[in-house]
Formats: structure tokens, sequence, C-alpha cells
């Protein structure tokens, strides 16, 4: 039996879609079966970031709907057998799905698949409740900066309502040249007030620009460096011990995100 | 199209119109009483009108292992409930039980286990104060006291008097009269010692509100976008980084003490402190703030003398 896996924030905009894709391939990389549920009913682009859009027939709510059966719409990744994506409808509204419609469908991918990804909308509305409904664990994802970070609290503390083990955190879009010169919140800050386990720390690169306008997961490039904090993120995931990346010029950066990891509640 | 008040049901496609929906399963019909990894969360039944959801609730309450001193979250299942509702939700948890409303969710969720409390039902505890401080008053901008400049110039500025329109909770009923003494005694300038204490063993966090009629002890931090507002004293053994409104039913002399006091805005009775704007002053030591001559200082916490 998988594991149903959502990926949230709140804020529209930190790096759901993104951190989705690159997870899922990092995770398909590892031979883990895969499949990736775009829950952004009504604003889909995950299957963009993936390179899929032009294999689109059904998506979730035919399924959901009953017009296809769910083995249908699910499109195979052009890169690996063993990473699927479930796409959402660009034309629906999120009220077209149920949250006890997605717990039941997370409940049939995962018998077949390793890992159920769950990309979320943003908000804390029908489409986070329907992102959730059948999740097992979350992930949350927050840049540094102090409205990402307070909207994941609002999520951390609706989540804490819900029967699921503690959130981890994934902080993304961190510039370590603007950590040091106190022009951004680094990873401490962040920690002290979410107080969540850190699962990986994202460098703010280009090559997620230039990998999302290709549809080619950086997480599948060798020399991105975000790519290579998605393939850590990953193995951190299998429960593999992986240091944490030390970035940039930053010695001390590396030093630092270890204690708090160790200290976070 | 269902609207946005009415719940979800699983549905093979459009339902005739006017049609009673009957795929329902009875975990939507009954009230579900779930424990989370923070509390207690009570899931509403999505069918019956308001006072009999209400009853529901006040039975789940009476047959419950203790909801006392507890922090609630509310599931509305769906339903929209309005200020008064939720008004008389947080009065019901407070003055029959002894537990504060914490956030209202309006989603599903999968029914969780139903079982015991994992925090474990608490008591209202007293909290003695008897803590001696240093007591220089503040001086504008550069405000400090006994031992060291303090770096906060808070701002001080009278608030309007406690709104009417939204009063803190207090019992009324004979059931809770000791409790209920207590808060009128909060209000009249009484010892807070006398007053119920709510200890709150979690952190808040934003958008989470606690109200209580006593004083309020969060063994946690309160994150910003998070607010407690309390009749009595608010003690908080970790980071104060929120809002905390002491002494919200008039009372000049209630506290805030924080192991970290690096509030948004503090209140004291009548009167509202806020942070400077800017980079946000990082105390290193535990602090408390008071009103001195309807001033609010920041002094330094200070342990009692061992005699
Ligand atoms: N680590 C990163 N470095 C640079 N750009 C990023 C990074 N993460 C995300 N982005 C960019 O930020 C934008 C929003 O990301 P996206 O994943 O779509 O956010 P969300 O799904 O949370 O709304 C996209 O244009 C994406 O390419
Ligand atoms: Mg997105």
């Amino acid at each position: 039996m998988g594991e149903v896996i959502v990926i949230t924030s709140g804020k529209g905009g930190v790096g759901k879609t993104t951190t989705s894709a690159n997870l899922g391939a990092a995770l398909a990389s590892l031979g883990k079966s895969v499949v990736l549920i775009d829950a952004d009913i009504g604003l889909r682009n995950l299957d963009v970031v993936m390179g899929l859009e032009n294999r689109i027939v059904y998506h979730l709510v035919d399924v959901v709907e009953g017009y296809c059966r769910l083995s249908q719409a699910l499109i195979k990744d052009k890169r690996f057998d063993n990473l699927c994506l479930l796409p959402a409808a660009q034309t629906k509204d999120k009220t077209a799905v149920t949250p006890e419609q997605m717990r039941q469908l997370c409940k049939e991918l995962k018998v077949d698949f390793d890992f159920v990804l769950i990309d979320s909308p943003a908000g804390i509305e029908q489409g986070f409740k329907n992102a959730i409904a059948g999740a097992d664990r979350a992930l949350i994802v927050a840049t540094p900066e102090v409205s990402s970070v307070r909207d994941a609290d609002r999520i951390i503390g609706l989540l804490e309502a819900e029967s699921m083990p503690a959130p981890r955190l994934i902080v993304n879009r961190i510039r370590p040249a603007m950590v040091r010169r106190g022009d951004m919140m680094d990873i401490s800050d962040i920690l002290d007030i979410l107080a969540i386990e850190l699962l990986g720390v994202v460098p703010d690169d280009e090559s997620i620009v230039v990998s999302t306008n290709r549809g080619e997961p950086a997480a599948l490039a060798a020399a991105s460096r975000a790519g290579q904090a998605y393939r850590n993120i990953a193995r951190r995931l299998l429960g593999e011990d992986v240091p944490f990346l030390s970035l940039g010029d930053n010695p001390g950066l590396l030093f630092r995100i270890r204690r708090l990891f160790g200290n976070a509640r | 199209m269902t609207g946005q008040g009415t719940p979800d049901v699983p549905s093979g496609g459009p339902a005739p119109s006017g049609s009673p929906p009957t795929m329902r399963s009875p975990s939507v019909e009954a009230l579900q009483w779930l424990s989370t990894r923070s509390g207690v969360r009570i899931r509403l039944p999505a069918k019956g009108t308001f006072p009999t959801v209400l009853e529901d609730l006040e039975r789940a309450l009476g047959e419950g292992s203790g909801v006392r001193g507890l922090a609630v979250t509310i599931d509305a299942a769906g339903r929209e409930l309005g200020v008064p509702q939720l008004r008389e939700i947080e009065v019901l948890l407070l003055e029959r039980h002894g537990a504060a409303l914490l956030q209202v969710v309006e989603g599903q969720s999968a029914a969780g286990k139903v079982g015991g409390l994992q925090n474990g039902a608490r008591g209202a505890r007293r909290v003695s104060r008897r803590t001696p401080v240093s007591s220089d008053p503040v001086l504008d901008g550069g405000v400090r006291n006994g031992r060291r400049a303090l770096r906060r110039p808070w701002r001080d500025r009278t608030a309007p008097p406690p709104v009417e329109d939204d009063p803190v909770p207090r019992p009324a009923s004979p059931a809770a009269g000791r409790a209920h003494s207590a808060a009128a005694g909060v209000s009249a300038g009484l010892p807070a010692d006398a007053a119920p204490t709510l200890l709150l063993r979690r952190t808040l966090r934003s958008g989470q509100r606690v109200r209580f009629h006593g004083n309020v002890v969060v063994l946690g931090d309160v994150n910003p976008g998070a607010e407690i507002v309390a009749a009595g004293d608010i003690v908080v053994m970790g980071t104060l980084r929120g809002v905390a409104h002491a002494g919200a039913t008039g009372s000049t002399d209630a506290i805030v003490a924080a192991f970290r006091l690096q509030p948004t805005q503090i209140r004291v009775g009548a009167v509202i402190g806020r942070a400077p704007d800017g980079q946000a002053p990082r105390p290193d030591t535990p602090e408390m703030a008071r009103l001195r001559d309807g001033v609010l200082v920041i002094e330094r916490y200070m342990p009692p003398a061992v005699d």
C-alpha cells in the first residue's frame, strides 16, 4: 500500500507545482511508482510543467463524474514508465469535486502506486479541502517571506485538526547571498515560527524557469542545483539520512540547518 | 450545483432538484468527536437546525471524557455559522465545560479515531501571582527599567472601551457559579489568582484565537496572526509573537508575560501597545507587560525571591 502526500502552502506561487513535478520525477528515477494528481482544478498546470499537456484526454473531474475509468485518465510520463499524471480539468471549478470523492480516488490509487503526490491549489477553501481529504501526510512549501510563512503557519494549524502526522517543511527559493546580507529570512527564522521538521531547502535557481518552460523537471538535470535539492528531498522521503546542501559559498548555512533540524519540535 | 452552505454529499451526478439526498452516510448525520494530534475536534452534524445541533453538542460534551482546559476545534461540516451562532458555541464550551473555542473549520474531514483525549483533560489550574517586578515607568521612546534599558519604544494609545458586541464570553449559569464570581473578580480588579485559568498545551498558530474569562497560560508559542483575549493575565511559556489582550473586561492590573515577548500588539485593559515599525526587537530574557500609571510598560521578568 502506497502513501498519499499532499503538497500545500496556503499562499500561491511559492512552488507547490514545481515541487510536485520535481519530487515525482525524482522518486520515479529512484525506482518508485508515482502518480501525480493535479488538484488545482480550473487552473491546471502540472501537466505543462511535466511536458505532458498534449497527451491529455480525460481529467480528474471526468473520473469522479464517471465519464471514464481511472486508468483511462492516467497519463504515462514520457521519461519514466513508473510515473503517471492525473490532470486537472481546465474548465470546471473546484466545487466539481467533493472531499469524499478525493478520498475514494486516493484510496484506489495507493493500491497501485508507491506514492500518490497531490498538488494542492492555493488558499484554504474548497480546493484545499479536496486536496488534503485523502492525504496520509502533508508537505508544506514556503518561501523565505513573512507572508508565505504566515500562510504556512495557518495551514499547519488547520492540518493539526486533521488526523495526520505533523507535516514537514520545504523552504523554496532561498537566496544565500541575500540571507547573508540580512535581506532575507533565514532557515532558523522560519523554523522558529513554524516549528515543524525541515525536509529540504531548495535554492532560487534559473534552471527551474528553464526546465519549467521545456516541460523537463529540473530534478532530472544533473547540473541543476535546485534539481539536486529535489533529489535529496526525495531520498529523505524514502527515509535516507541525506545531509543538507551547502548553498553557494556559505559553509555556515549547512551547519546552522543541521543544528536546527535536530531542534525542530 | 450545490450551494456553499449545503454539505457535500457523495453523488453520482446531478440529482433531481428538490429530492432529499439519499446517499448520505451515517457519519454525516451524527456529531463526531475526534481526537487529533493537538486536542479535540468536534464535528457538527451536517443536517438539522442550529438549535438541534447545539443540543447535540451539549449532549456530547456532557457524555464525553471532558474538555475542561482544552482548546476545541469545531468542524462545521460545510455549514455556514454566523457570528451569533459561533458565540453560542463559544459560550457553551466556556460556561458549562471550561474549554476554549480555538478555531472553526468548515471542512470535511476523514472520520478519525474516536477515543480518549490525547492532551488529557486538565482541570483549570490556579497560578498565583506574587512576582516582584522592578517598577520604573517606561520613558517615552527610551524605555528602561531598573536593570537595563529596554529596546522598545512602545507606542501606547488608549483603546476604545471593550467592545460591547464582542465581549469575552462569561459564565452566567448557576452551575458555573464559582467561575462566574471569579470572572467578575477579574473585572472588578480582584487578584488574578482568584480567577480560573485556562492551560493550553500547544502552540497557537496564525488564524487561531482563544478567548477566556480568566487567565490563560500557553505552554507553547503564540505565532504571528494568532490572538489571545483574556479577562485576566496571559502567560506564554514560549515566544509571544501574535496579539495578546489581558484584562479584556477592563481590569487594569492584568499582565502579559512571556518567555520571549515579541508581540505584534499587546493590550492591557483599554490600553493598546504595538511593536515599533521595522525590525522587531528580540529580547533574550523573559519579560512582562503591564500598566503603570496608565502607561503600558515592558519589564524584565524577575523570578520571585526565595525567603
Ligand atoms: N526554486 C525556484 N527557483 C526559481 N524559480 C522558481 C523556483 N520555484 C518556483 N519557481 C517559479 O515560481 C513560479 C511559481 O511556481 P509554482 O510551482 O507554479 O507555484 P505554485 O504551484 O505554488 O503556485 C513559477 O514560475 C516557477 O517557475
Ligand atoms: Mg500550482
